[in-house]
């Protein structure tokens, strides 16, 4: 019961931070300079026409009014028609589909990163200042300091050219076809209509890219467990642990590791932030068609739409999981109560 | 009396002596023969524990005193061997229950912490752990060490439900046969009875159940009457006593052989502190353990202890039992914290204060490591480390004053400004 009102609580507070970044975006987009009904005609146009398209797309009122249009069709999901790509698609279908593919490959790389990453973490701790440690540590460093873009264009020359084991470019085979839209993810909707083999071949070509994009809040969490379960490891409860006559793992795995973990959790669900705009390069890397494509596009032809509704869903993605970072927290911690 | 008779009794006395001697050295229980615990860190070596002796006897209450960092912690944690690197035990012997622990391996070791030799912190909030339930913590010690007695425990629980659920199947059976003459209402109250039956049937237990089933006898032993509650709680849930009664539940469990406190009661307010004294006292002799207390509180010293161990800057410098040192402390240290208790017969007097500061041990003074900070301080002092001599029975002190080869040596005369500087913290 309390557990469902402090999501509720959370849930409240997360509004106003909701509410900010639409505001803000909604506004600071408007100060772009370009116009998006000249984007819409082309080249040719009369002043018939761009007065009729200005109306058509709400522009001749005043700004404060566009706003409250605005945040009222953001709750019906009439997010506009784009006037640059796909021109007349509906922003809602153009947005979801992209959006959902950059959201597997960041949610995928965050889970495997916080995985890979505690674990070696832990072993890096257990480990301080041997080999395995200097390692562990080391290859993290490379891997936060190489910048993805560039980590993908290796990975794709050794991986896919080199050594041909992976796909290097796009999301699917061409010619496999896809599901048909239900709830615009891949996954769910492959198994929603029951074509198990497009989730393998969909999983099959997102491996390198989730990999390269995982590397960016792996040595974040690898250093954030490494530190933390250092720190742990010297508490005094660790002491009467040992003291108890645990087993060295036992110490670590049941005594230590969900004490270390409080700290992590929050530096990952920070570190998602980070993590999506990698997914941004990434997708452009690998060509996946995702939203990364779509905002540079959007940017350049004032495409106030699709650049709102990619915030919003960016602003809304992260805010989330932090919201799962919060619970998972309180999981793990019994003295946060809600 | 005859010369004869005389020397019978005489003879009878030595007897008993002897005999009293070879009852001693059976009871021993833990014997620490120069034990160094060396700290090597990158300002140097910390010569942590230097060289310290000293007998545990069982049923014995040995109170080990001195100031904050003078090596009393890491004694204590020598003997389990729990001295953390860049701590190692370079040299001495720990002989418990005639088994040298320095030479067992990690995995025998393991079963001899927590088992028969256990140990109580100083801080019962941090050493318990923030995110385990207090119930579990206690189980795991039964968990670790006593598992046959637990399956034990268990196969009885078991074979209890099993014939539970062997007279259910023959109700059942019995319905089964009767069904068709009974009437209606006669089917319903037998269906009652099935189900009545089946919600008198426990889950199966399985070993954590009877660890928590222990845990929880064994939180009643140390006076906490809603045991069963207290099970489910955090740490943080629980008062600083509580805490406290919980980590001794957590030493008593297995009835151990030696019972290390550190501190137990610095953490905790006088109430608390004296609820938590009686309390050893009582358990102590309730399971027959053999306590080391650690403090530097002499009030408790005097109050729970046999027999006083006072150590300074990593050495033993006075060893002799309770009575004795109190009423008659000689080393010039214990005589400096004995002076040092405020009372009120002494209200008019000023209170004795031992100047200078702990010394650095890194670098230790030479000779006598009090010998800066002593007042009876003789010219020999700063040159040689005193010896650990018996001068009486079963009265071990380290100081020159006391050692017959250096009766001749003068007396060091103290410079005014060496004295005032020395004053200055």
């Amino acid at each position: 019961m309390s557990l469902i009102k402090y999501i509720a609580r959370r849930f409240i507070a997360l509004l106003p931070v909701l509410f900010g970044v639409v505001t803000l975006t909604f506004f600071l987009s408007r100060l772009m300079p370009g116009d998006p009904v000249l984007a819409f005609l082309g080249d040719r146009w009369t002043t018939e026409q761009y007065n009729y398209q200005l109306h058509r797309l709400g522009l001749d009122k005043p700004i404060i009014e566009q706003y409250v249009i605005y945040l009222g069709d953001l709750f019906t999901g009439q997010w506009g028609i784009s006037v640059s790509i796909n021109r007349g698609q509906p922003v809602w279908d153009l947005v979801l589909e992209r959006f959902t593919r950059t959201f597997d490959i960041a949610i995928l790389a965050i889970i495997i990163s916080s995985i890979v990453g505690i674990k070696t973490g832990i072993i890096s701790a257990t480990n301080r200042n041997k080999p395995k440690d200097t390692i562990f540590r080391g290859m993290a460093l490379i891997g936060v300091a190489i910048p993805v873009f560039w980590m993908g264009m290796i990975l794709r020359y050794i991986f896919s050219y080199l050594i041909p084991i992976f796909p290097g470019l796009n999301y699917k085979n061409p010619g496999i076809g896809d599901p048909p839209i239900i709830t615009h993810f891949r996954v769910i909707d492959s198994i929603l209509s029951g074509q198990i083999y497009l989730i393998i071949d969909y999983l099959y070509h997102l491996i390198l890219p989730v990999f390269c994009l995982s590397f960016i809040t792996l040595a974040g969490v690898v250093r954030q467990t490494r530190s933390s379960m250092l720190e742990v490891l010297e508490q005094d409860y660790v002491r009467t642990a040992r003291a108890k006559g645990c087993k060295e793992e036992d110490v670590i795995n049941i005594h230590a590791r969900k004490n270390a973990m409080i700290p992590t959790v929050t530096v990952i669900g920070m570190s998602f932030g980070y993590l999506l705009g990698g997914a941004i390069l990434t997708e452009t890397t690998f060509n996946l068609n995702g939203v990364g494509a779509l905002v540079m596009i959007a940017i350049r032809n004032t495409d106030y739409w699709v650049l709102n509704a990619v915030v919003f869903c960016i602003t809304l993605t992260f805010v989330m999981v932090n919201l799962g970072a919060d619970l998972i927290y309180g999981l793990i911690d019994p003295r946060i109560r809600y | 009396m005859t010369l004869t008779e005389k020397k019978e009794i005489i003879e009878e006395n030595r007897k008993n002596q002897m005999k009293s001697a070879i009852k001693e050295d059976s009871n021993l229980l833990l014997q620490v023969k120069n034990l160094k615990t060396y700290f090597y860190t990158e300002e140097g070596i910390v010569k942590a524990v230097d060289g310290v002796s000293f007998n545990i006897y069982k049923n014995e209450v040995l109170g080990l005193v001195g100031e904050t960092g003078c090596g009393k912690s890491v004694t204590a944690l020598s003997i389990l061997r729990l001295v953390r690197s860049p701590g190692r035990i370079i040299e001495g012997s720990i002989e418990f229950n005639n088994i040298n622990m320095l030479e067992l391996s990690e995995e025998e070791m393991r079963s001899h912490r927590g088992n028969d030799i256990t140990m109580i912190f100083q801080d019962p909030l941090n050493s318990l752990n923030p995110v385990i339930l207090a119930g579990d913590q206690v189980a795991e010690v039964f968990l670790l060490h006593q598992e046959e007695e637990l399956n034990k425990i268990l196969d009885v629980h078991l074979l209890e439900r099993d014939k539970l659920v062997q007279e259910l199947k023959e109700l059942k059976k019995e319905f089964k046969e009767n069904k068709e003459q009974l009437s209606e209402t006669e089917k319903e109250e037998f269906k009652v009875k099935i189900k009545d039956f089946k919600k008198k049937i426990p889950k199966a237990p399985n070993l954590k159940d009877v660890a928590l089933e222990k845990a929880e006898q064994i939180i009643k032993e140390v006076g906490i009457a809603d045991a069963k509650q207290i099970l489910k709680r955090y740490p943080h849930e629980l008062s600083g006593g509580m805490r406290q009664r919980i980590m001794i539940a957590m030493g008593l469990s297995c009835t151990p052989l030696l019972l290390i406190a550190d501190e137990p009661t610095t953490a905790l307010d006088v109430t608390i502190q004296a609820q938590i004294l009686d309390l050893m006292k009582n358990l102590q002799k309730k399971f027959d353990t053999s306590i080391l207390m650690i403090t530097h509180d002499l009030g408790i010293i005097a109050e729970l202890s046999d027999r006083v161990a006072v150590m300074y800057s990593g050495n033993i410098v006075e060893y002799a039992t309770a009575e004795d040192l109190f009423k008659n402390p000689r080393h010039p240290y214990t005589q400096g914290l004995i002076g040092a208790i405020p009372s009120v017969e002494k209200k008019d007097k000023k209170l004795t204060v031992i100047r200078g500061m702990v010394p650095n041990l890194i670098y230790p003074p030479s000779g006598c490591r009090f010998h800066p900070r002593c007042t009876e301080r003789l010219e020999i002092c700063d040159k040689i480390k005193p010896r650990f001599l018996e001068i009486d029975d079963r009265y071990f002190i380290a100081c020159h004053l006391f050692d017959p080869e250096y009766k001749e040596s003068p007396k060091y005369q103290w410079d005014e400004t060496e004295i005032k500087e020395s004053y200055k913290v």
